[in-house]
């Protein structure tokens, strides 16, 4: 098929897509009934709330407002109805509206916050949300939650959060990645308010370049995620930010030994009781001074320091329309820099920005959300005993969709386009400077529904992606399923296929990666795999996960999920090379020579969580035994990052007067990271003088030969990290909050890297207490 | 109750103690040490040589093991071989092992274990390196074919003027791909005289090695006649050259002048094995851990080589004359005219080439 017929059909889908809502909503406007449409907003701030009730008194007919707010009523009595909205933690609201004949009616309603204990909102909340989903490889964050986990600093930070997930392996605090049940970095995707961010975390391992305070929620999907998102073969990390307070000027100011953040919200046009309509933005901003600082209250940090500087900056301003809908225009940029002097040298950028709506025009009960992004990361590193590098990743995503709900019946359909240019720039061995620009675009279309039964929830699902360069159009079916065995008890499945085209230049072999090179697709990649032919060079991969999940009343959570991927199509740098590439040659194995090779691979594991949370305290204990296996044509092995046992416990505590004390702890404990050992150290021929003669006088350099990839283990991992702060409230939401903490309480010793020549051994941070202050007003 | 905390309170710490063990285990204990062998089979020289090591599996550091003598030294009681062969035609040729003294550097080894033997390599025959260890029945195997020696079209004849200062025809290093060859190695050597304040003369040589030059399709062998391929072309225009003196001649205290009074180049060429071990075997690590052998039960190669040089090269007087007068130059003190013809060294022979490079890194060695 040819991409113009791809295309062809394409938009025959979209336009039919886009006919179905006005097709049912004329069905379903009877004579004798409207229907009522609406979005459900915080009074104070104008934050969209979720998980709404929205009922018509009376009647047993109601909706739930999804994450947009939105809600849709159908087969509403012809008449004057009174709307009751209820949601845990707001006042109830009543509103008469005046239901007409086959008419749609539009409202936007505004809950007042109620003086209740928050906690009882938070997990309330929580468990109306986990009783409408499929909760399974799924984990929902939210400002909230974060802030139970001990950071260095003073605000919790992303980063942190993530690592204390089932599921999920951090490499180090040092220049440490993020792999999610068996996947590197390369296949987790990060969407920022729609935006592909293609490197969510800061060189220091601690720090995301997101601001908590400006997070609406992170969708962690680890496996087996939906037909909504795509492109990458091993999980998505969804962000969204909120808007700016929509009624109220409002700052927060950080300053801790770490580093600082200042953000800034608040109306441009206020909100008011009698309209919607309203524009706010926010700023935000925060950076590090560790490099000033470290060398005075650290003075026992090793010979490396912590030369690591940061700078992010967020904007965003949203225009709400009288009915409601949404329009909100966002820019980042973000700063990175590692200078270990007279070794690692990197830097980093990201600078992006883009457009959204969020509209259900009138008479139409469908909800559209379009958005628009742009985003350029760029990256260059240097270090003695490599070329310098340098990477850019140029993207652009368009997307379009729709969400169409019923009472048990919600569907969502989309049809996107990304853009993607990729620069691999590197000096190769013979000093020339190879630059590779490569350009693709991908073109999807996906439907995803969700059928609600009592005992079931259902979400069927289709992602249809169009790898242009390479004339591929891969279907991706995707199915979840739930279960109710009990009222807090739930059987979940879920299983999908994923694709995507995007490498990276690192090989699973480093164990430290602080710079990876781009390439969107790549050319010189193995004809044959294990004797078959490959057309379309595309990685691939299936997932399935089945679990129970228990969320009772009395606010515990449990949670056991046993995963597989069968990452069965990867294409990764080729450590084999031993031969100049000249296309395929008999005489030549391909897996000795192709740049990059195909791999095959398998993660599994199961997952334990056990979250609870009162009043006054809480607990979080996460528990991953995980099996990760790569295997191309010349090795099986396991990859670095294969940590078989990680075990992550926090606990978080508030006391005193008005519980103003906090007390935050957390322990993870994780079995070694594999590593290559060595084979032996010899002598080797030296050819620098610029002749093959083997001077039988000269000196070798010194060599290593490397044992089996991964063959060893490194020790075992772990660390105690505590924190304690105090808030005074103030007048006016005002409060002034001071923290202390101290990473790696008892001092472990973990390693960080380990020089096979000397033997010397650099570990990661050592003890570290930091202390700041937060003021909000 | 107290009983069963206290099998809990076991059980646990039974688990967590081996997280307490925080060393790192280098090498796998069962590691055995590997033969490291490089070898050359050189079409312009009959005397061929290999180097045998071996490397060491000590989890130690590396700095304090090289000083051990016997820690990189192979079992000197080896039987190394080379076969001849063609078809049926088998010849044998043993290797006897010279201990050579081992210039300063990282392995303070007091001397080098090279196995060597004449040979006069014939491109149509294969070569076969066969090393067996008389006390475990080792055996270390390669095969590999010769290669023939780069054609040089230009510079060919000795003691001439070359024109370096013509920017439209500048001096040329012109040489034609030959059979089996598909690395070249260029180096250009700079012989001059210093003349310090104190009268000494201290002849010297400083050499520049050009980027290598890979070649993936080299001309087919045939053994009735020379098939020659593309031809390469290195420029050396007159800032390109003054440029290479900057870069490789250094400043000296208490010097009066210099004096030049030749250039010389030589081409090598490599097959395709040592293509493939400067090509991956460098550190320029592009995230490559593996280095290229062709060693059947040992790591390092065997390859074939070969080489062709010129001496005598005689720049032009206008590059003599704006030697000095260049601004990267200058400071080297050239004078404009050559050095004394009557003490040229003699035409440079084929045969010679290997004393010449032994004769230039004699004088470069520290005293």
């Amino acid at each position: 098929m040819n991409s113009s017929r791809i295309k062809y059909c394409l938009l025959i889908l979209l336009v039919a897509f886009s006919c179905l809502p006005l097709h049912s909503q004329t069905e379903e406007r009877g004579e004798t009934w409207g229907e009522i449409k609406g979005y459900v907003y915080e009074n104070e701030t104008g934050y969209v709330i979720p998980i709404a009730s929205v009922g018509i008194a009376g009647t047993t007919q109601g909706a739930i407002s999804n994450e947009y707010g939105f809600f849709v009523i159908r087969k509403v009595p012809v008449g004057s109805q009174i709307l009751v909205v209820r949601c845990i933690g707001y006042e109830e609201f009543r509103q008469t509206v005046n239901v007409h004949m086959a008419q749609l009616e539009s409202v936007v309603i505004k809950l007042t916050k109620r003086t209740v204990e928050l906690k009882e909102a938070i997990i309330s909340g929580d468990r109306r949300r986990w009783e409408r989903m499929t909760p399974v490889g799924t984990q929902r964050m939210t400002a909230e939650s974060m802030s139970r986990t001990p950071t260095l600093g003073v605000q919790s930070d992303l980063a942190q959060v993530l690592q204390t997930l089932p599921g999920v392996i951090f490499s180090g605090d040092r220049g440490g990645q993020l792999y999610v049940r068996g996947g590197a970095p390369i296949h987790n995707k990060v969407l920022l308010d729609g935006m592909t961010v293609i490197n969510p975390f800061h060189s220091i391992g601690f720090m995301s370049v997101f601001d908590t305070e400006v997070l609406q929620s992170v969708d962690v999907y680890s496996a087996a995620y939906g037909a909504q998102y795509g492109g990458r073969v091993s999980s998505i990390m969804d962000i969204r930010t909120r808007p700016g307070n929509r009624t109220t000027m409002r700052g927060t100011a950080s300053q801790s030994n770490i580093g600082f953040g200042l953000l800034l919200e608040g109306p441009l046009k206020k909100m008011t009781d009698s309209t919607a309509g309203s524009i706010s933005y926010i700023l935000s901003t925060k950076g590090s001074i560790l490099q000033a600082t470290a060398p005075v209250i650290y003075p026992w940090l090793d010979s490396l320091g912590l030369p690591y500087r940061y700078n992010d900056f967020y904007g965003k301003i949203s225009f709400m329309e009288k009915n409601g809908n949404l329009f909100d225009v966002f820019g980042l940029h973000y700063t990175d820099a590692v200078n270990y002097k007279s070794a690692i040298n990197s830097q980093w950028s990201t600078t992006g920005g883009g457009f959204g709506f969020v509209i259900s025009p009138t008479q139409s009960n469908t909800l559209f959300v379009n958005r628009l992004a742009m985003s350029r990361y760029a990256a260059a590193f240097d270090d003695p005993s490599t070329t310098p590098k340098s990477t850019i990743y140029d993207n652009l995503d368009m997307s379009i969709k729709g969400i169409h709900m019923h009472n048990r019946f919600e569907l969502v359909w989309a049809a996107e386009f990304s853009a993607i240019h990729t620069r691999y720039s590197y000096i190769r061995y013979d000093a020339m400077h190879v630059t590779n620009d490569l350009y693709t675009s991908d073109a999807i279309v996906l439907f995803q529904g969700k059928i609600l039964w009592p005992k079931w929830i259902l979400e069927p699902g289709i992602h249809m992606r169009i790898y242009s360069a390479i004339f591929n159009l891969m279907p991706e079916p995707r199915l979840k399923a739930r279960y109710n065995i009990s009222d807090n008890l739930s059987l979940n499945l879920a299983a999908g296929l994923y694709s995507q085209n995007l490498t990276a230049t690192s090989a699973e072999q480093d164990v430290v990666s602080v710079f990876q090179g781009y390439n969107t697709g790549v050319e010189t990649v193995q004809d044959y795999f294990r004797g078959q032919r490959i057309y379309k060079p595309t990685q691939q991969a299936w997932h399935a996960v089945a679990g129970l999940s228990w969320f009772d009343k009395h606010n515990l959570k449990l949670s056991v999920e046993t995963y597989v991927k069968d990452f069965y199509r990867l294409i990764n740098n080729n450590p084999h090379q031993i031969y100049n590439y000249l296309g395929y040659d008999p005489d030549f194995p391909e897996y000795l020579s192709s740049p990059y090779i195909y791999e095959t691979g398998w993660s599994y594991g199961i997952d334990f969580l056990l979250d609870y949370s009162e009043t006054n305290w809480s607990v979080w204990a996460a528990y991953s035994y995980a099996y990760v296996i790569r295997e191309d044509e010349f090795v099986k092995y396991v990859p670095h990052f294969d940590r078989r046992h990680n075990l992550n416990l926090l606990g978080n505590y508030r006391f005193g007067k008005d519980r103003g004390w906090t007390v935050k702890g957390r322990f993870q404990i994780g079995s070694g990271f594999p590593f290559t050992q060595n084979a032996g150290f010899y002598e080797e021929f030296k050819n620098e003088d610029g002749t093959f003669w083997l001077d039988p006088y000269s000196q070798g350099d010194l060599a290593i030969l490397y044992g089996p990839i991964n063959g060893g283990r490194l020790p075992a991992y772990h660390r105690l990290d505590l924190s304690l702060s105090r808030i005074w409230k103030f007048l006016q939401g005002r409060q002034l909050e001071l923290a202390a903490s101290i990473l790696n309480l008892y001092n472990r010793q973990n390693v960080f890297y380990f020089d096979r020549v000397t033997q010397t051994r650099v570990n990661q941070l050592p003890i570290m207490p930091s202390f700041g202050a937060v003021l909000k007003f | 109750m107290k009983i069963k905390l206290y099998i809990v309170g076991a059980i646990t710490l039974m688990l967590l103690s081996p997280a307490c063990n925080n060393d790192i285990s280098l090498f796998n204990p069962d590691q055995e040490k590997s033969y490291v062998v490089f070898g050359l089979i050189n079409s312009t020289d009959s005397l061929q040589q290999v180097k045998i090591r071996m490397t060491s599996v000590t989890d130690a550091p590396i700095t304090d093991l090289m000083s051990d003598t016997s820690e990189f030294s192979a079992n000197p009681k080896l039987d190394v071989s080379i076969q001849e062969w063609q078809k049926d035609y088998c010849a044998t040729f043993h290797l006897d092992r010279v201990l050579y003294p081992k210039e300063p550097g990282i392995f303070f080894n007091a001397r080098n274990d090279i196995y060597q033997t004449m040979i006069s390599p014939y491109p149509d025959m294969a070569y076969k390196l066969i090393i067996r260890n008389p006390d475990n029945g080792d055996l270390i195997t390669s095969k590999i074919d010769p290669v023939q020696e780069p054609k040089l079209g230009s510079p060919t004849w000795p003691w001439v003027r070359y024109n370096f200062s013509n920017e439209g025809d500048p001096f040329d290093i012109r040489f034609n791909e030959v059979p089996r060859v598909h690395i070249y190695l260029i180096r250009f050597i700079i012989r001059y005289m210093e003349v310090y304040e104190n009268g000494d003369h201290i002849k010297q040589a400083s050499s520049f090695v050009h980027l290598p030059q890979y070649v993936d399709d080299p001309p087919e062998y045939s053994p009735i006649h020379l098939n020659l391929g593309n031809e390469h072309n290195q420029h050396m225009t007159k800032r390109y050259t003054y440029n290479v003196f900057d870069q490789i001649i250094p400043d000296r205290p208490n010097l009066s002048y210099r004096q030049l009074i030749c250039f010389e180049i030589a081409v090598w060429g490599g097959d395709q094995n040592l293509r493939n071990y400067v090509e991956f075997g460098i550190k320029f690590s592009d995230n490559r851990k593996q280095s290229f052998t062709n060693i059947v039960n040992g790591i390092g190669f065997f390859a074939a080589c070969s080489h062709v040089g010129c001496t005598g090269i005689l720049p032009d007087q206008d590059f003599m004359d704006s030697l000095p007068l260049y601004p990267r130059t200058s400071r080297l003190k050239f004078r404009t005219e050559l050095y004394k013809t009557d003490q040229l060294p003699g035409l440079l022979l084929k045969d010679d080439f290997f004393s010449l490079i032994q004769d230039i890194r004699n004088e470069q060695q520290p005293d």
